[in-house]
């Protein structure tokens, strides 16, 4: 679409992305809407969107009752930990296997999407008896351990960016005297931001989301995460505007974060890629 | 030769002292004790913990808690990884199954020598098998009587239900309560619930029919009474004297339809009185015992929360689970347990607290004195998680949303139980 | 492709641990536990190949097979394409409010399931929900959704809502690729008078196929992994999952916890891992035909 696309074109446009927009905002506005509302109206029909009277009171509880204080701050050093690992190991191990011919190297590549396929429920036994053994259990190891360990999502998804960069860029490096780690650092981790990006706010939303890791590994309740925060709040039943504002809660940095990283998106990269 | 005695007889006073705080020490030596707790950390079980720590001092207790649904999943992964709790509960029938795969300490021979069992209720051995092998004792028992909303009665000019209904009063009552305005019911005269514990399987046994037989290896889902019982229960939902599960779900669930009036009776858990009590103070209602079966008989469904030990623990964290047990079923513990009407207590002094309490329902006897008449547990056994199951996803098809006929549901859940009976 | 074999290991080196440690161990335990009667707590006890047998011969575990793949079939064209377009719009460079659309489209990726799954489920209620009134406005009678009794229709309805949550996700991930096509390549293109189809077709598809392969590759894994949905919107194992919406997942997950049944949990396992990889190899062939790498 550019200035000389014709208007109608342009409205069919906007009007099918605002349509769409609706559709994926709904249950998220929803959500948001029932948190504020007081027991009596979160049933009635049809939905209201803007609650009459707005109740306040549920936030102050779950932030109170719950100590969603403390599991926020645990959250966020988890998460913290778990994107710096995940971004510096997968664009390591992206870059070594779409830039290096070594002997394993389509086996590697092959038992990476294999690592995809298995279902978690198959590893889940094991690998607490791994971290058992090396008395782990209670701890954050278990949690933040493994993203230093470059996971196959993020290593996929690196791989595909980097291969779709210009061949010609690793070898004007390599004649400009660059050791591969040199052009790795220097020239290939600042132009892959974008895929950085992405997979910045993919490993922040999966660690941050993540139920059953804390779940199972960590004892402590002073320990917990957000999410297990939140498991207990539903447990004890309580009536869904509560439970919405605590959903709410847990979602607000999620949405941050991705507003941040969306300016990645817009700046986008080099226009050719080729420097000098 | 003195010396030799005068050294001799020091070192046997030396030895005989150390031994001595030895023997002390070791009375009073710190064991730990883990207990862990499905669902969180609530009043009643903190007081009790509290008490027992603080008559206790030489143990060192540790809580465990994970939110009940998922505490199945963590309790697995601790079972496998050997760091599960010395001392936690989960319903009556996973105990049994416990006990069946060596998970659980029989417990009948400290029953035998520390508990006077005259001063229980029956329901104290709801973890015994056949061969007399105890699994565990129970947190609490939760039965279900018959809730009704006395304002809808009134309104509606339908006498009370009383303890000598029976299912067809209950089916006639409902359909006089039944009001209808334009296309839709506004007001039911019964909640179709359709769990197991106060949906189907109060039905299947009041028509006469069972979920499986005595020995607990046959399923009886072929017999035409339990068919029978399945058919009255989806007739109501059907004809709309009894709700469905989409108006329940628009208004708010169980509680918030029987308290607005919009059913006017339930069949409901005696737990659920903490949430009637909390959430809707002001509701007019009572309860009656579960109305009496086709043969006259009364069958009270109950579901008990289960203590068990790990088999696991060591003898010393054993005897302090044990210790923590028999304080939970001791005068204090059980009072607390009964005050807190979230559960009833096996102990039978403790029944005086709930007969001097004046909050609602009053007539608490429907459940008191209902399990004494005809408490029934939900037909369990080692396998119960597995085949309660499939009869639940039959259930769903067939009395909730239509699908199918009863009696396919039947001939599939028969297939299907057997099928988990034999394996096992 | 450089010649520097042993960079090759040293950068690779991270994953080649992950590998061992939290991949091998843990596939061969619970290879060996699928020969086993293993409830978690008493020594695992071989029986060879009874839990095989017993799984193929379960036609649970066919109709899961079934329902998965129908899902995955359903799922995967749809969000990829629907991912494509709504990229390729919000990549338009005269489009007004391109981030707050962005984030609209991210928002359901988001949103937790706790609450995607009560509101879903509450927009398919056969008698309240807002789909049938829609419906009924235009005339057409109402669909229960989640309960009908075509099973088609109860796996079409969730892999919509699976669409509507992974959509922000898939079409992040081609943002990130379309970005790759430098502005000045479209504009000269545009100025020498192609079409926006001519754009779509000539220019923007064949840089972005890299990012669609993966989009493709990780949607049908995930589709055959699906768990979260089902539970999402049917509420529990325990109360709402009847057959005809099962899936291998959930099969697997209700084996191993609530009925400790680890052996057959762990043929299950593998069976579904046999699929997904004959499935991922096939599409893997046919890679070289369309994706290109630059």
């Amino acid at each position: 679409m550019t200035r000389t696309t014709p208007l109608y074109v342009k409205i069919i446009l906007y009007v099918l992305l605002i349509a769409g927009s609706i559709v994926m905002m709904f249950p998220f506005v929803w959500m948001v809407s029932t948190s504020f509302k007081t027991v009596g109206a979160i049933a009635q029909m049809p939905p209201q969107i803007i609650p009459r009277p707005i109740d306040l009171s549920n936030y102050e509880t779950v932030w109170n009752k719950v100590n969603f204080a403390r599991f926020t701050l645990n959250s966020f050093l988890i998460v913290g930990a778990d994107m710096v690992g995940a971004l510096l190991s997968c664009a390591l191990v992206a870059f070594g296997l779409a830039m290096f011919d070594f002997k394993g190297r389509k086996l590697l590549f092959g038992v990476m999407l294999a690592t995809l396929m298995v279902p978690g429920q198959v590893t889940m036994i094991p690998t607490y008896f791994i971290w058992k053994t090396f008395r782990a259990l209670d701890t954050y190891f278990p949690l933040i351990v493994p993203s230093f360990l470059a996971g196959p999502f993020g290593i996929f998804l690196i791989h595909q960016y980097i291969k779709a960069l210009p061949k010609e860029l690793y070898e004007s490096a390599t004649i400009d005297g660059c050791s591969p780690p040199g052009i790795f650092f220097r020239v290939y981790l600042p132009l892959c931001k974008p895929a950085l990006a992405a997979l910045a706010v993919f490993t922040f939303m999966g660690a941050w989301n993540n139920t059953l890791g804390p779940l199972i590994y960590l004892q402590t309740r002073s320990r917990y995460t957000l999410p297990l925060g939140l498991l207990f709040l539903k447990s004890e039943n309580p009536n869904q505007a509560l439970l919405m504002a605590g959903a709410v809660i847990i979602t607000v940095p999620v949405v941050v974060v991705y507003l941040l990283a969306q300016k990645q998106f817009i700046q986008g990269i080099a226009s050719t890629g080729l420097k000098g | 030769m003195l010396k030799k005695r005068q050294s001799f007889l020091v070192l046997s006073l030396v030895v005989l002292l150390v031994a001595t705080f030895g023997m002390v020490a070791s009375a009073q030596r710190q064991v730990t004790l883990k207990i862990g707790l499905p669902g969180s950390y609530d009043v009643t079980s903190k007081d009790i913990i509290d008490q027992f720590i603080a008559e206790h001092p030489h143990i060192n207790v540790e809580i465990q808690e994970a939110p009940w649904g998922d505490f199945t999943s963590k309790i697995a992964t601790q079972i496998a990884g050997n760091t599960m709790p010395d001392v936690w509960f989960q319903e009556n029938a996973v105990i049994l199954g416990y006990g069946e795969r060596g998970v659980a300490q029989d417990l009948a021979a400290y029953i035998e020598r520390d508990l006077d069992t005259d001063e229980y209720i029956d329901g104290l051995f709801s973890a015994r098998t056949p061969d007399g092998k105890v699994w565990g004792v129970p947190h609490g028992i939760n039965p279900v009587a018959l809730a009704y909303n006395k304002t809808v009665f009134e309104e509606a000019g339908v006498p009370f239900p009383t303890d000598d209904w029976t299912y067809a009063d209950l089916i006639e009552a409902a359909k006089q309560l039944t009001v209808v305005e334009g296309e839709e019911p506004v007001r039911f005269g019964f909640i179709g619930a359709y769990a197991i514990t106060n949906g189907w399987f109060p039905w299947i046994k009041q028509a006469g029919g069972s979920a499986l037989d005595e020995t607990k290896t046959k399923s009886m889902f072929d017999d035409p009474r339990t068919i029978a019982g399945l058919k009255q229960l989806r007739q109501g939902i059907e004809e709309g004297y009894f709700t469905n599960v989409d108006f329940v779900r628009a208004h708010g669930g169980d509680l918030e339809v029987f308290a607005s009036g919009k059913a006017a009776m339930h069949f409901m858990q005696y737990s659920l009185q903490v949430n009637m009590q909390n959430n809707y103070p002001d509701v007019d209602w009572d309860v009656v015992k579960m109305p009496k079966a086709v043969n006259g008989e009364r069958y009270v469904p109950m579901v008990a929360n289960s203590w068990l030990i790990s088999s696991r623990a060591s003898q010393a964290s054993k005897d302090a689970a044990w210790e923590f047990l028999k304080f939970y079923l001791g005068n204090d513990a059980q009072n607390i347990v009964a005050a807190s009407g979230s559960t009833l207590p096996v102990k039978l002094s403790a029944y005086e607290v709930i007969e001097a309490s004046g909050t609602k329902p009053l007539n608490k006897a429907a459940y008191t004195d209902g399990i004494a008449e005809g408490g029934v547990t939900l037909d369990e056994n080692a396998t119960w998680n597995e085949w309660r199951l499939l009869v639940q996803q039959q259930v769903n098809e067939s009395v909730v949303h239509g699908k199918i006929t009863v009696e396919e549901a039947a001939a599939e859940i028969h297939k299907k139980v057997q099928e988990v009976l034999d394996e096992n | 492709m450089h010649k520097q074999r042993y960079w090759g290991y040293v950068f690779t080196f991270p994953f080649i641990i992950n590998v061992l440690v939290f991949l091998l161990f843990p596939i061969v335990f619970s290879a060996y536990i699928s020969f086993t009667k293993y409830d978690l707590f008493n020594a695992p006890k071989w029986i060879g190949l009874t839990n095989w047998i017993n799984i193929l011969n379960k036609r649970e575990f066919w109709l899961s097979m079934r329902n998965v793949s129908m899902f995955a079939l359903i799922f995967v064209p749809l969000q990829t394409s629907f991912a494509f377009l709504v990229a390729f719009m919000l990549n338009q460079a005269a489009l007004k409010a391109k981030s707050l659309f962005r984030l609209f489209y991210f928002l359901p990726v988001i949103t937790p399931w706790l609450a995607a799954g009560v509101v879903w489920s509450w927009m398919f209620n056969y008698q309240y929900g807002v789909l049938n009134w829609f419906l009924g406005l235009v005339g057409i009678d109402p669909v229960n959704w989640l309960y009908s009794r075509s099973w088609v229709v109860v796996i079409a309805s969730i892999a919509l809502v699976n669409v509507w949550k992974g959509l922000g996700q898939s079409m992040v991930i081609l943002l990130a690729g379309m970005q790759n096509v430098p502005h000045e390549v479209l504009e000269s293109a545009q100025i020498d008078g192609a079409s926006s189809r001519q754009l779509l077709t000539h220019i923007v598809f064949p840089i972005v196929t890299p990012m669609v392969y993966l989009v493709m590759i990780l949607s049908t894994i995930s589709a055959f992994q699906t768990f979260d949905v089902f539970l999402g919107l049917f509420g529990g194992i325990t109360t709402g999952i009847s057959e005809q919406s099962m899936v291998p997942n959930i099969m697997i997950y209700r084996d191993a916890f609530l009925l400790f049944k680890l052996g057959p949990a762990s043929a299950t396992a593998w069976l579904l891992f046999f699929v997904i990889l004959a499935i991922t190899l096939f599409q893997q062939y046919f890679e070289k035909r369309w994706v290109h790498y630059d």
